[in-house]
């Protein structure tokens, strides 16, 4: 970001806290597709990553004051949205069941008919993320590859010193790829496009 | 460093964040080494993918409920 922006975006915070809501109204409009998509990408339910950046908003309002400018403002709406997604991940049951829609494929010469689910990539690459890789390297893989944060700002996010955070996007990194490229999912067969639960079969770049 | 040394700091090696020194060292390990080069070109591969997940629009606008939430 720019000196000016920081300038700029300073200024209508400062305005924001002394309870200015066109300011607030200018410096978190443009965060609401941001942190949307930050809880989606960590919980993979559009219901509750809808209810979250609502919380998230409300807290934010409420604590605009609290700001002190040592953090990016959006490094310090992170973390209050996080921190609602850790206290919501400690209600929701621990064995996620997820509906898949299964096709039919029809039988040709040298394979049976059988039943598979059809997802695209861009559900694979969603659950992938949301299914297999555990909540803590989920959230230091989605801040890092997702939102460009760099390690102090996911220190600054989570709360975790430098070396966690290091080694957190370390092993991430390890569990997504060994379960989209080394997976188990590679010994189906190959199909255009298409996944089981597993993961991903094919894939292109 | 031995191969094991070395992919420990693929991660930290693709993000640029080893200094100057180490990140020579992977380099080179790199250069000479085919099993920790497929292990590093899997991670830039896998990453690629997972930057791929595209971004949705924000369902609603969560800022009026903000302030009406203030006031009650």
């Amino acid at each position: 970001m720019s000196e000016q922006k920081n300038i700029e975006n300073a200024h209508l915070i400062k305005k924001a806290q002394e309870g200015d809501k066109e300011a607030f109204n200018q410096i978190f409009r443009r965060e609401q597709r941001y942190v949307f998509n930050f809880m989606y990408q960590l919980t993979g339910d559009k219901a509750k990553a809808d209810d979250l950046t609502q919380e998230a908003f409300i807290a934010a309002y409420r604590k605009i004051s609290s700001f002190r400018f040592e953090a990016g403002f959006r490094t310090w709406l992170c973390k209050i949205a996080i921190n609602l997604f850790k206290v919501e991940w400690r209600r929701k049951p621990k064995h996620v069941s997820i509906c898949l829609g299964k096709i039919k494929v029809t039988a040709t010469e040298d394979q049976p008919e059988r039943i598979i689910i059809k997802r695209e990539m861009q559900w694979c690459i969603a659950h992938t993320l949301q299914q297999h890789v555990p909540k803590k390297y989920r959230m230091v893989l989605v801040l890092r590859d997702l939102h460009h944060m760099s390690y102090k700002e996911i220190a600054d996010v989570l709360d975790w010193n430098m070396g966690r955070v290091k080694t957190g996007l370390h092993r991430g990194r390890q569990i997504f790829r060994n379960h989209f490229i080394n997976g188990k999912c590679r010994a189906f067969a190959a199909h255009d496009n298409l996944c089981t639960c597993e993961g991903i079969k094919e894939y292109e770049l | 460093m031995n191969c094991r040394q070395i992919r420990s700091l693929l991660s930290e090696y693709y993000d640029r964040a080893l200094g100057e020194r180490l990140q020579k060292i992977v380099r080179e390990h790199l250069m000479r080494c085919q099993e920790c080069d497929a292990e590093y070109k899997k991670l830039k591969k896998s990453l690629a993918i997972l930057r791929k997940l595209k971004s949705q629009k924000a369902p609603r606008d969560y800022l009026q409920n903000a302030f009406n939430e203030k006031k009650a």
